[in-house]
């Protein structure tokens, strides 16, 4: 199934590069079937909708309604990287788990 | 070093980017251990990101080109200097042929200056090192010396390391990221700036209390979007040109294509150096960062989602255009790097706590003497813009972008002018 992952940085072109770029890795080691979109901080608002997570390289203080919302730093520090990832993976088979019954 | 300086004036004479910079990336990955494969796909990448560059740079020249002549003859407006983008700088930046030395020469000043202690500072930032390069590159045009360049560099990557670690205890505190900091030397002028302007809104009764309420700019966040942005611009320039209503519409659409367009390309050649990058930061963490002591300096990025910058960013951009027309004297009309403010943003915000009113002002102003600095660097950027292979788009005397380092590299032209080197 597939889910949409909000990546933001300054402007959706240099950090969320890098971080899309981890998490891919991270997706593909548990079987994530994820797509990614990268945007500028001031573009977040028009593209949440479409998205079920946002992953962002600083914390977003905007009201995003009751979607998670991560703080990538760590995949670019590699301080608390571990931490991030369980909550990343943890964060994603939730809404696989919410997509499923709303399937059903 | 002779031969060393002579095989990169050959390179950058002869074989031109387009050969040189994906061997360059290739050569760098396998020394950082990546796999050949993996390795000439990153190099590959850059190089096809450059080229779309400047197929996007050869059509807005044709997309700008009559609006610019119907610009200088109705309205006396003289735009010489064309905004490609602070993303196509710094692309341009990676394809000087100078990269090839700046970054690893970076690494190991970084590295030794960490065992010296001469700082806590490890710079993994490797795609913001492009402010380094464009430091060297713009020396060498100005200078036509290698050596200095790489001087200049040296002293550009040293600089963000001090500050760096002069930073990190506001960094950690503000942005709640603790073993991180900011080596991001362009941030130094507006953060300076903006602690000044403070300063003296300090002492203006009345003023120094008034606040303004983030959430009403929030109609005004549309227009950080480069499909809007472009059209609205495109429309409104070409409509003030006078040109023809058919071209009206042309204009409009073909600069959102642009404003769209211009950036992805430079998104896929940071794309090939992301890769990189990654191996380099993994094999410099390795070396270096088990060191509790030692901060890891992040992309400025990691600060940008604060509202009140955000907010600033999208209100910003119709004062950006209204200074440009109306200040005397100015020859840049910002486009393409409308989209990429926030990071100039940060620092009037940091300095303003967060006030929104002050950091309007602050940032206003810095906007201001923004226009003047690029009219001022311009020329010696275009110089290197050409050097690196990036095109110029025709009708353009002048290429720049809105990078925040542009104080910067005035200065450094300037100090430059002091021992007579100038553009020939």
């Amino acid at each position: 199934m597939k889910i949409n992952v909000l990546v933001s940085c300054g402007s959706g072109l240099v950090t969320s590069s890098l971080v899309e770029d981890s998490l891919k890795e991270i997706a593909i080691k548990e079987g994530f079937d994820l797509n990614f979109i990268k945007v500028g901080m001031t573009g977040i608002s028009s593209f949440i909708e479409e998205a079920d997570i946002l992953v962002s390289t600083s914390k977003y203080t905007e009201d995003i309604g009751d979607k998670p919302a991560l703080a990538a730093n760590s995949l670019l520090s590699g301080i608390g990287i571990d931490e991030f990832r369980v909550e990343f993976v943890n964060a994603i088979r939730e809404i696989e788990r919410k997509k499923e019954l709303e399937h059903h | 070093m002779d031969l060393l300086l002579n095989i990169v004036k050959y390179v950058s004479d002869e074989l031109g980017s387009l050969v040189v910079l994906p061997l360059f990336l290739i050569i760098i990955g396998m020394f950082f251990k990546m796999k050949f494969l993996k390795a000439l796909r990153s190099g590959l990448l850059v190089v096809i990101g450059l080229q779309g560059i400047n197929i996007m740079i050869g059509f807005m020249g044709m997309t700008m080109t009559p609006v610019i002549e119907g610009l200088t003859e109705y309205v006396g407006f003289s735009f010489q200097i064309t905004d490609v983008g602070f993303p196509t700088i710094g692309s341009a930046a990676w394809s000087t042929p100078i990269a090839a030395l700046v970054i690893p020469i970076c690494l190991i000043v970084n590295g030794l200056m960490l065992k010296l202690k001469l700082t806590k500072t490890l710079n993994i930032d490797i795609w913001n090192m492009f402010h380094f390069i464009l430091a060297g590159a713009i020396t060498y045009v100005l200078t036509n010396s290698i050596l200095i360049s790489l001087l200049v560099a040296i002293i550009f990557c040293i600089i963000a390391l001090k500050t760096a670690d002069w930073e990190a205890p506001f960094w950690q505190k503000q942005f709640n990221l603790p073993g991180t900091t900011v080596a991001c030397i362009p941030c130094i002028p507006n953060a300076f700036l903006a602690y000044g302007v403070n300063k003296v809104i300090d002492r203006i009764p009345k003023v120094r209390d008034i606040e303004l309420d983030a959430k009403r700019t929030r109609h005004f966040q549309f227009l950080s979007d480069p499909i809007f942005l472009g059209l609205i611009i495109g429309s409104i320039l070409a409509a003030v040109a006078r040109l023809p209503f058919a071209a009206i519409g042309k204009t409009a659409v073909s600069l959102a294509v642009v404003m769209m367009l211009l950036p992805r390309m430079a998104s896929l050649m940071i794309e090939g150096i992301t890769p990189i990058s990654q191996s380099a930061s993994k094999y410099m963490k390795e070396r270096y960062g088990s060191d509790n002591t030692i901060n890891i300096a992040l992309d400025p990025a990691c600060g940008v989602g604060d509202t009140t910058v955000v907010a600033i960013s999208a209100i910003a951009i119709p004062i950006y255009l209204l200074l440009a027309i109306s200040l005397p004297g100015n020859a840049w009309f910002p486009i393409v790097s409308l989209t990429g403010l926030c990071y100039n943003v940060v620092q009037s915000v940091e300095m303003s706590k967060g006030n929104m009113f002050r950091s309007l002002i602050c940032f206003t102003i810095y906007l201001a003497l923004h226009c003047y600095v690029i009219t001022y660097i311009a020329p010696a950027m275009t110089a290197a813009v050409n050097w690196s292979g990036v095109a110029i788009p025709e009708g353009a005397i002048y290429v720049a972008g809105g990078n925040p380092e542009n104080f910067l590299l005035a200065a450094l032209k300037f100090v430059l002018s002091i021992f007579g080197y100038s553009v020939h």
